[in-house]
């Protein structure tokens, strides 16, 4: 015999789903408006299988960067251009050129491709989370998946993995111009179920 | 430069460097002649002479252990070390 589902039990049925949906304290964010499609920059201590580097990033414009190794210490002073996507190398008075095949495995550019499809959407999708203290970026820039952290008040970057290369990068010391604040005003909370927005 | 299995860069002002790349695969014929090639090419664009040899010997390890990622080092010769080392650079 079939019994009817009591409708006293839907409310609570339904109050409950909301607030553990609440409870998760998880919105969506339009990567977009996390103001990194600008100039910026920041350090970068880089782990890459058995290898390990430092190196800061500077974001000029679109699709323009410029990378200065600061380890390992015998190639401190080695620097990168990465314009239009081609990246080239300076040592001293010595340039480089490098590549089509060189420069797809070059992480340095792999690392500006994750950071301009994350925050213009070059390259492909993506999609962007916020939790209470930091949004999380995943996406795939070329055949490769990443994963990126910011620090969701200061919007600067804290971390980046690429699984498929073992690569992780831990990023200090960022200076970030205009930064927009949006998210003042929508901080999820324990109290109020206000479930996933879109934020545009 | 002292090359050896973990090769030393020492300079007259008293700076010593342990270059810590680097693999058996080195101890082979020519490639002491592929680390002085890229020492001098550093030294003939202006990088200081102590510099250049830090850089040239760090690339020069780096290459081999790269190599040894994808060969045996007793396949690795001298060639595949220069031919390689132009991308260690990235």
């Amino acid at each position: 015999m079939k019994k009817n589902f009591p409708k006293t039990a839907l409310i609570p049925a339904l109050i409950l789903a909301l607030m553990l949906s609440a409870c998760s304290g998880v919105i969506k964010v339009n990567p977009d408006n996390l103001g990194l499609n600008k100039s910026y920059v920041f350090k970068a201590d880089i782990s890459y299988g058995e290898f390990s580097a430092k190196a800061e990033f500077k974001r000029v414009n679109e699709s323009h960067w410029e990378i200065a190794l600061t380890e390992p210490y015998a190639l401190n002073g080695l620097k990168y251009v990465y314009k239009s996507g081609k990246i080239t190398a300076t040592f001293g008075a010595l340039g480089a050129e490098f590549s089509a095949g060189a420069q797809s495995e070059a992480i340095y550019k792999l690392i500006a491709d994750m950071f301009e499809n994350a925050f213009c959407g070059t390259g492909g999708v993506r999609v962007a989370q916020a939790s209470k203290t930091d949004v999380n970026i995943s996406g795939k820039a070329g055949d490769k998946t990443y994963e990126l952290i910011l620090d969701k008040k200061s919007k600067k970057p804290l971390s980046l993995k690429i699984p498929a290369l073992n690569l992780t990068a831990e990023f200090s010391d960022a200076g970030i111009s205009d930064i927009v604040v949006f998210f003042q005003d929508e901080e999820p909370s324990d109290n109020v179920p206000d479930g996933v927005r879109v934020i545009e | 430069v002292l090359k050896g299995a973990y090769t030393v860069i020492a300079s007259p002002d008293g700076r010593v460097n342990v270059n810590p790349t680097g693999n058996p695969a080195l101890a082979k014929a020519g490639t002491g002649d592929v680390l002085t090639g890229v020492i001098a090419s550093f030294a003939a664009k202006g990088i200081p002479l102590f510099e250049a040899c830090r850089a040239g010997a760090y690339l020069h390890g780096l290459t081999a252990d790269k190599l040894a990622q994808k060969k045996p080092l007793y396949g690795i010769t001298a060639s595949d070390v220069a031919e390689m080392m132009g991308e260690q650079l990235l």
